[in-house]
């Protein structure tokens, strides 16, 4: 895997050089407001060929998608600072939503502690996935990609080819979706706390600290003797929580639930998390980001559709995204890289 | 002789090491090493690379367990296993490479891992204000909220330090703390380094300079092979006592003259500029010449050296090869004109590990030694041995390099480029962490092929006793600028470090 | 003798495990032994092994491709468009290659000159390439093949089908290319150290393009192929089967990270698989759990060799120690 390079100092090409980002940390906070600029350009951009944009019933339909993809991305968030990736979030939510729902319909007696399952299974399946890449030591990429496969064929085994369908499922789950809190979908509101918790947490507790100083520097985490097996399967983990809460509630707003629900959704998520400044090489970005990401990538479908695009674009145009976005990260990490091996002797600077 | 190894029962000891064995496969890194080290005071501890030093100092700070013998601190038996445990007892290390998180707060960094808390939060106030008092009683007042990502080397170590010295501090390793630092700098790290003695705390600086040792000692521990060899006071070792006990023997670096005469001059470099790295340095190498470059760590040496071998893009200014202007593309196109590198780090650049002997020596030939893009495995076998002969490499041309000793794996660098029938060396540091006794092979092989074999080379050393023996030339490189081309008559390690450290009237 | 078996063990162990699946997959079914049958089930695989081809040489450069099945689609797609518009076989499979050797030549930029990590760049071309794919075949796909393209599914040379024989030239051409010509050496090279091999003259980033190129058209020939069994070609083609590919892989002992690995593993690890897959398909066995099986093996074919280390480690505590961070472990001279 190509690592960006730490070359001689004065090797900013283009924008970030004439900009002049002296440093690292303003290559890290240029490239937050960077995500805030383009979505507001891509509004304007939409909103002037199609007026319909700017409805308040469209940018509602917006926002809830955007809502389900952010709480995804929070999660995923959470294994990226580490410098790994989860590809097998959209298993985690199918296995959640067939599972749960298919016993809260057969069992109407569990009433709410279903959520208390789902984070139960969330919880063990991320464990699982941390485990994989912590203590066998598979990089992630090919032990998510196994873990994807491994629970999605672990539903459809569960499932038996049936479906779970609106009907059988508790009352209170079905009503969710639909529901509106002043003015808003309930789901944007969930989204809105998640994200604000997740990102709190990650601030101010030391849990989180050290999940950034991991991903920052893995050498000098295991140095300064933080565990860094705990920290990255508890990445894993709370990103397993994450995508089994998503997948309850992918399954409440969908209805039928079959062993397929939700397949595919990951490179949408990792395409939220790499457009929102979460730099894929670890330890910088923020959950505010990568939810703003969601938000950017909601956007571009919206409007693509409404501009009577092709499906086929929208793949076109996210596989593009996530190369752009982790095009820009490169320059901002060598940014940040390079800074701290520069000489104070010398001729300039 | 008078053995200073165990302090005197009245004053206890703050670092006691016994019998610490310390073996890697079959590589006995330490074996029954023991000393004292004093409270108050400035311990240095010198030896050669390979004597043992990072070693010990990983068992120190619970990097690494020993294999045998124990460690006591004020008297009580210590076993840390890991340096977050050490530090909390009060024993703390610095090194050369800044083991910093670049993503986070300079106060962040000093505290990771014993994070101050309200309640289950973190407390960021508390976190900024220790930070900044720590920073100001080192004399580094530094803003504690800027990111790292931002800082020079000097202000990395600074924090690194600050890091260290956070808590109650018993023990502060300094792993050669000023070889990035500017005179000026180091002068301040010295400064720290007195409060510290001064306040109780045991320092225990690893370092090859010898001015500085002299300066700020007042015991002295010599390493060797990774036993220990002698601790006393500063002042009952002089300088040539000193190398004497680190090196086994008497080994003066001979000059050997030279007596052919030099040939035209086959690598011109004419105002060759890197922005912010080096500026408008000329000079030219003879045919039959090793011309020494000296100076600081950091004036920019390696970088006008991996300039001339392509590796800098934004390169302006002329390189002539043989009187013909060559532009430095990249090493592919600098090796068809005869010119090759030996980098600094050997094994991340200078070899391939995990391949064997003649796979590494075959490597930049390949291309000649195909046909219509097929290897010939005869001819690469038959070149590995040519070459495993010419420099008497210890090993079968079949074996991994991962499994040479440091000297070896230098030749088998080297070998890859001579079977390419170079006409000018670039050599960064050829002889670091190899034995003395390959250091001297390696320079006899380095005068055959530039007296006999007619290459011209270029050679960046740290080491002076190795320019002075070496070199019919000496380039003194300070701060990004050539400020002295001396002829070896001339040259002597007062002079170059005078130029070195700009002390001599620098051009600005 | 002794290092032979050394060297090739990991290749040996994959026989053996062949051996075992075939016999497994034959108490499944009577017919699983014929040799017409075996033979036209591996037709199934040539695709995969084509790709896994493709992908070795990607690998042991230390980084990766995951397009690859996309860029078969945009392959296939553009087949049968040739096909269909008349277009002799002969001028439009060199095209097909081009186009799709150009795709990977893409990857290959972005990566080396532009020094993007290999995941993300091949995670954003998978789906990018698909939505070409789907654009240049429409909603409905394309059939109505002309038979003078289809003759890899239409002739046998003795009983072999030809596409077998494809496969299996295929893999002797990436078996001396990595064994034997400079760009393998390179290639190894670049793997075990990107630094080392600049530092050697080494001709990096034209390497690392090529073989992303190679990768490409060894998909676009994948795509053929898969025209060839299916008569048809839409842009959902071969979507998912890169775990199949990546596997195949990895188990075929070419390491992720990259520097090792031979042809010959892949081959084994293909025909591995076919054979786990087939009899997996003759027991009736849903696709999805398939997918499951080749999931696990993929996680045990990296994760069982590590798992057998640590509790080899951990059974023996007078040998016990710590890791240290950083190369000072095997070096004797940093202490």
């Amino acid at each position: 895997m190509t690592a960006p390079t730490t070359r001689a100092t004065a090797d900013a090409p283009g924008l970030v050089a004439r900009l002049g980002l002296s440093d690292g940390a303003a290559a890290l906070r240029v490239r937050f407001m960077g995500v805030i600029v383009f979505q507001v350009l891509l509004m304007v951009a939409f909103t002037s060929v199609t007026p319909r944009f700017l409805t308040w019933d469209n940018l509602q339909s917006v926002l809830f998608t955007a809502a389900i993809l952010a709480i995804a991305a929070a999660g995923q968030t959470l294994v990226v600072l580490t410098g790994n990736l989860d590809l097998s979030v959209g298993s985690i939510m199918g296995v959640t939503a067939y599972v749960v729902f298919d016993l809260a319909g057969n069992t109407p007696a569990l009433g709410p502690w279903v959520v208390l399952l789902a984070v139960l299974i969330g919880l063990v399946l991320g464990a699982i996935n941390g485990v994989l890449v912590t203590v066998l030591g598979i990089p992630s990429i090919v032990a998510t990609l196994g873990t994807l496969s491994l629970y999605r064929g672990f539903v459809s085994f569960y499932a038996h080819a049936t479906e779970v369908t609106i009907g059988e499922l508790p009352t209170w789950i079905r009503s969710l979706a639909p529901t509106r809190w002043l003015g808003l979908s309930s789901y944007v509101w969930i989204a809105l706390a998640l994200v604000i918790v997740v990102g709190v947490a990650l601030r101010t507790l030391p849990w989180g600290r050290r999940l950034y100083a991991y991903g920052s520097n893995p050498r000098a985490a295991y140095y300064y003797g933080l565990s860094t097996h705990r920290i990255v399967i508890g990445a894993y983990v709370g990103a397993g929580v994450i995508a089994a809460l998503v997948g309850l509630l992918l399954g409440a707003q969908v209805g039928n639930i079959n062993s397929l629900l939700a397949s595919g959704i990951e490179m949408q998520v990792l395409a939220a998390v790499v457009i929102g400044g979460v730099s894929i090489w670890g330890g910088s970005g923020s959950i505010y980001g990568a939810a703003l990401g969601a938000v950017v990538l909601a956007t571009i479908n919206n409007g693509l559709v409404l501009l009577g695009v092709q499906e086929s674009f929208r793949l076109l145009f996210q596989g593009g995204a996530i190369v752009a976005a982790v095009a820009v990260d490169a320059l901002v990490q060598r940014r940040v890289l390079s800074a701290t091996r520069r000489r104070s002797v010398g001729v300039t600077s | 002789m008078a053995d200073s190894t165990r302090t005197s029962t009245t004053t206890q000891p703050r670092l006691r090491v016994t019998g610490v064995s310390k073996h890697f496969e079959a590589v006995r890194a330490l074996h029954g090493v023991s000393f004292d080290l004093a409270p108050g005071q400035i311990h240095a501890m010198v030896g050669e690379n390979g004597a043992g030093k990072s070693t010990l100092v990983a068992v120190i700070t619970g990097l690494l367990q020993p294999d045998a013998g124990h460690v006591e601190l004020d008297g009580r038996p210590v076993r840390f296993r890991n340096p977050l445990q050490a530090r909390a007892a009060g024993i703390a290390a610095v090194f050369q490479d800044p083991n910093l998180f670049p993503h986070l707060s300079v106060a962040e960094n000093i505290v990771t891992g014993r994070y101050p808390r309200s309640g289950p939060f973190l407390d960021r106030a508390a976190m900024s204000a220790r930070a900044r008092r720590t920073l100001e009683d080192l004399g580094f007042p530094l803003d504690p909220d800027r990111l790292v990502a931002g800082l020079t080397v000097a202000e990395a170590q600074f924090v690194e330090i600050a890091r260290a010295v956070d808590q109650d501090l018993r023990v502060l390793i300094l792993d050669e703390p000023t070889s990035a630092l500017t005179p000026g700098e180091a002068a301040k790290l010295y400064a720290i380094a007195d409060r510290l003695r001064a306040a109780g705390t045991t320092v225990v600086w690893i370092s090859h300079r010898m001015e500085e040792i002299r300066e700020l000692a007042d015991t002295i521990t010599v390493l060797r092979d990774g036993e220990h060899v002698r601790t006393a006071p500063s002042a009952e070792m002089g300088d040539a006592e000193m190398i004497r006990l680190m090196v086994g023997r008497s080994v003066v670096l001979e000059q050997v003259p030279r007596t052919e005469p030099l040939g035209p001059a086959r690598l011109t470099v004419e105002r060759l500029t890197d922005p912010g790295v080096f500026e408008d340095v000329s000079f030219s190498v003879a045919e039959g010449e090793i011309v020494g470059v000296a100076g600081l760590v950091g004036a920019g040496r390696s970088e006008i050296a991996r300039a001339i071998f392509g590796l800098s893009p934004h390169l302006t200014g002329q390189v002539l090869i043989d009187g013909a202007a060559v532009h430095p593309r990249g090493p592919a196109t600098m090796v068809d004109h005869g010119v090759v590198y030996l980098p600094e780090d050997r094994d991340a650049e200078g070899v391939i590990s995990t391949m064997t002997i003649s796979a590494n020596i075959a490597l930049p030939s390949i291309r000649r030694l195909s046909r219509f893009g097929f290897m010939r495995g005869r001819s690469e076998r038959a070149l590995a041995t040519r070459q495993r002969a010419a420099l008497s490499i210890k090993g079968e041309i079949e074996d991994l390099v991962s499994s040479l000793s440091g000297g070896n794996r230098q030749k088998v660098a080297l070998a890859r480029w001579l079977a390419t029938e170079p006409s000018v060396l670039l050599l960064d540091e050829p002889t670091h962490g190899i034995d003395v006794g390959t250091k001297a092979q390696v320079h006899d092989i380095m005068r055959d092929l530039a007296r006999v074999h007619r290459m011209a080379i270029l050679m960046v050393s740290s080491d002076l006793p190795e320019v002075l023996a070496v070199s019919d030339r000496v380039l003194v490189i300070a701060r990004g600028r050539l400020v002295a081309d001396l002829p070896i008559a001339e040259a002597t390690s007062e002079q170059i470090l005078t130029h070195a450290t700009g002390t001599a009237g620098s051009p600005r | 003798m002794r290092r032979a078996l050394r060297t090739y063990a990991p290749e040996l162990l994959l026989v053996v495990l062949i051996v075992l699946a075939a016999m497994w997959s034959s108490t499944l079914s009577p017919y699983f032994l014929n040799s017409v049958n075996l033979l036209s089930a591996a037709q199934f695989f040539v695709i995969f092994a084509l790709m896994a081809f493709g992908l070795f040489p990607v690998v042991v450069q230390g980084e990766i491709d995951i397009s690859l099945a996309s860029t078969l689609a945009v392959g296939s797609v553009l087949v049968a468009t040739f096909s269909v518009n008349g277009v002799p076989l002969a001028l439009a499979l060199p095209l097909v290659l081009i186009a799709t050797a150009l795709l990977g030549v893409l990857n290959g930029v972005l990566v080396t000159y532009g020094h993007l990590p290999s995941l993300a760049v091949t995670l954003g071309a998978l789906g990018a390439y698909r939505g070409v794919a789907y654009l240049l075949a429409g909603d409905a796909g394309i059939t109505g093949i002309t038979p003078d393209y289809l003759l890899l599914g239409s002739s046998w040379v003795g009983i072999v089908p030809s596409s077998v024989i494809l496969a299996l030239v295929v893999a002797g051409v990436f078996w001396l290319l990595m064994g034997r010509t400079s760009f393998g050496r390179y290639s190894y090279a670049i793997g075990a150290s990107p630094e080392a091999a600049r530092m050697a003259a080494v001709p990096v980033n034209q390497v690392r393009v090529g073989a992303y190129a190679l990768a490409g058209a060894m998909s676009g020939l994948a795509g053929w192929v898969w025209v060839n069994q299916y008569q048809s070609a839409r842009g959902d083609n071969a979507d998912g089967t890169i775990l199949f590919v990546l596997t195949a892989v990895v188990l075929g002992g070419v390491s992720i990270k990259g520097g090792s690995g031979k042809a010959v593993g892949v081959l084994l690890a293909t025909v591995l698989l076919g054979t786990i897959q087939t009899g997996m398909k003759l027991a009736n066995v849903p696709g999805t759990s398939q997918t499951l099986v080749v999931g696990a093996l993929l996680i045990g074919s990296i994760g069982a060799p590590r798992a057998v280390q640590l509790v080899r480690h951990a059974l023996s505590p007078a040998r016990r120690r710590l890791r240290i961070t950083g190369a000072a472990q095997h070096d004797p001279d940093v202490a």
